[in-house]
């Protein structure tokens, strides 16, 4: 697959968004660890052993009604901007990219389900859909995964799944929820949000760099733990949590919208930084499509209101701007670039 | 979930730490943070510490066996099938195939508590591709379930005889 096809297929998480702007959860991901049991763990495989690891998970998914329209892309071929691209869309995890000619990843046509095989466990099946639907990507999850039980799962009545890290025993489930969070954070209530989450087994980090001060806002709450709760148990507290912070997220906007013009102030720079900089860095290309999100989920009158945030959320991102622009850029080039593109799908906006 | 070092506070921070693309997550309780960063400098690996030293504490404190016998860690058998050693488990915190459970399965009990704070599988099992033969996995968990009664583990127990009822179900079923 290359960049171009890659780049023509549907991006549902980022369109759902779309459809209904005022919501504060971006996206919802399942993914469960899985190993076949009868070869070593990837970290012990020799490069025959994942050979027949992959050979086994093409057989069992050739006749598999789930899988029947899938792309196959090897990852030690593929150009590093449709890799890139791939890691940008969250269709696989960075740590992917080093690939060896046994990394395969398994798309789906419609974007949904992708299937990294040979990572740190021999499959990592995951599905990723818009707004909170955490249930319904477990169902597709389990589903996928139920269909490749003839794989012969690593499997202990005691641990449950077996996998290569002890952090993802038993069910092998993380199950994520991407929220978009700028008044929280403006109002500094992150670190806190942050440190109880550990108490309750869950996880609240930056989606993009790591702690309080994520680029755009945008924070991912996962659980941590991964046995002795079911995966239906584990999805849930996920899904409370992430509801609870949607109502506190609210509260917060309220609160900072009712206070003085600071926030439209900060709301119509930002537009104007889109709108005229002629260098444009990642982070602050996300900072401001923070706030022009925040503005139309508000409600607020202006240009910025018939925004695809989605699309342009993507296209900022790196391997995006390059595959626009054809070729590997240097970073001061990509800025460059970016600084373009969005001038021209804000200045249609106008 | 509690800090993986001392195990008795909460774990408030979570750390991702990349070392030449090997990436490794640890939740640590505010004092252990401190005292772990304390001595960093910019440049610097960001904590010298890893999940190996994490079990090797664990080994310590939690590994009655071990210390009654006066044994050092290195007596814990060797994988019999990948041939990995508990020794390499602690310094990378990975298991090298699934036979290593098994052969680790006393000592890596505490470490899923204190990870998980459980050490008891709830969710589906997959189905006979898994299970190579009922009768062997009734037989097996059967003396497990004795273990688990004469160590006292009764959440293990009880977990153990419900899957040991949905097995004999199955079997009642299909003869």
């Amino acid at each position: 697959m290359n960049a171009d096809q890659i780049l023509a297929l549907p991006v549902p998480w980022v369109e759902g968004g779309q459809e209904n702007p005022s919501d504060v959860v971006i996206s919802s991901r399942v993914r469960l660890a899985r190993n076949l049991s009868r070869f070593p763990f990837v970290n012990r495989a020799t490069p025959e052993e994942k050979a027949a690891v992959l050979e086994a998970v093409r057989q069992a998914i050739q006749h598999e009604p789930l899988f029947r329209e899938c792309a196959w892309c090897r990852i030690g071929e593929m150009d590093p901007v449709s890799k890139g691209i791939l890691v940008e869309r969250r269709l696989m995890s960075p740590d992917f990219l080093q690939g060896s000619q046994e990394r395969v990843l398994v798309l789906d046509s419609r974007g949904i389900v992708s299937v990294m095989v040979n990572e740190e466990d021999h499959l990592r099946i995951q599905v990723l859909l818009g707004r909170m639907a955490l249930c319904e990507a477990l169902r597709i999850a389990s589903a996928i995964d139920r269909a490749l039980y003839c794989l012969d799962f690593a499997f202990d009545p005691e641990f449950g799944f077996l996998t290569s890290c002890p952090t993802n025993v038993g069910t092998g489930l993380r199950a994520s929820a991407m929220l978009h969070l700028p008044a929280l954070r403006m109002s500094g209530a992150m670190p806190e949000i942050i440190a109880q989450s550990g108490r309750l087994g869950l996880v609240v980090r930056g989606a993009y760099g790591e702690g309080t001060t994520s680029a755009g806002a945008l924070y991912q709450v996962s659980n941590q733990v991964t046995l002795g709760l079911t995966p239906e148990e584990l999805t849930e507290k996920v899904e409370a949590v992430g509801s609870r912070l949607v109502e506190q997220e609210a509260r917060a906007r309220s609160a900072l919208l009712n206070g003085p013009h600071e926030l439209e102030d900060r709301i119509w720079r930002a537009w104007g930084t889109l709108l005229y900089a002629r260098r444009l860095g990642l982070a602050e290309a996300m900072e401001c499509l923070s706030l022009l999100r925040m503005a139309q989920e508000a409600g607020m009158k202006g240009p910025f209101e018939k925004l695809a945030w989605g699309p342009l959320f993507l296209a900022v991102q790196p391997a995006h701007v390059q595959a626009r622009q054809g070729r590997l850029l240097t970073e001061a080039e990509t800025d460059t670039a970016r600084a373009e593109l969005v001038r021209d799908a804000l200045g249609c906006l106008r | 979930m509690l800090c993986e070092r001392c195990g008795k506070k909460n774990a408030e921070v979570h750390i991702r730490q990349t070392i030449q693309g090997a990436v490794s997550e640890h939740h640590l309780c505010r004092d252990c943070a401190r005292e772990l960063t304390s001595g960093w400098k910019p440049g610097s690996d960001f904590l010298e510490f890893s999940i190996g030293s994490f079990l090797e504490n664990l080994c310590k404190t939690l590994g009655p066996e071990l210390r009654e016998q006066g044994k050092a860690a290195q007596a814990v058998p060797s994988c019999p099938r990948c041939g990995l050693d508990f020794e390499r488990f602690r310094k990378t915190g990975r298991f090298g195939c699934a036979d290593c459970y098994q052969a680790f399965r006393e000592w890596i009990r505490p470490l899923f508590t204190r990870i998980h704070g459980s050490e008891t599988y709830r969710g589906p099992v997959p189905g006979p591709g898994a299970v190579k033969s009922v009768d062997d996995e009734l037989e097996r968990l059967k003396m497990q379930l004795k273990d688990a009664v004469s160590e006292e583990r009764y959440e293990l127990a009880a977990a153990l005889r419900d899957r040991i009822r949905i097995l004999e179900g199955r079997l009642r079923d299909e003869r």
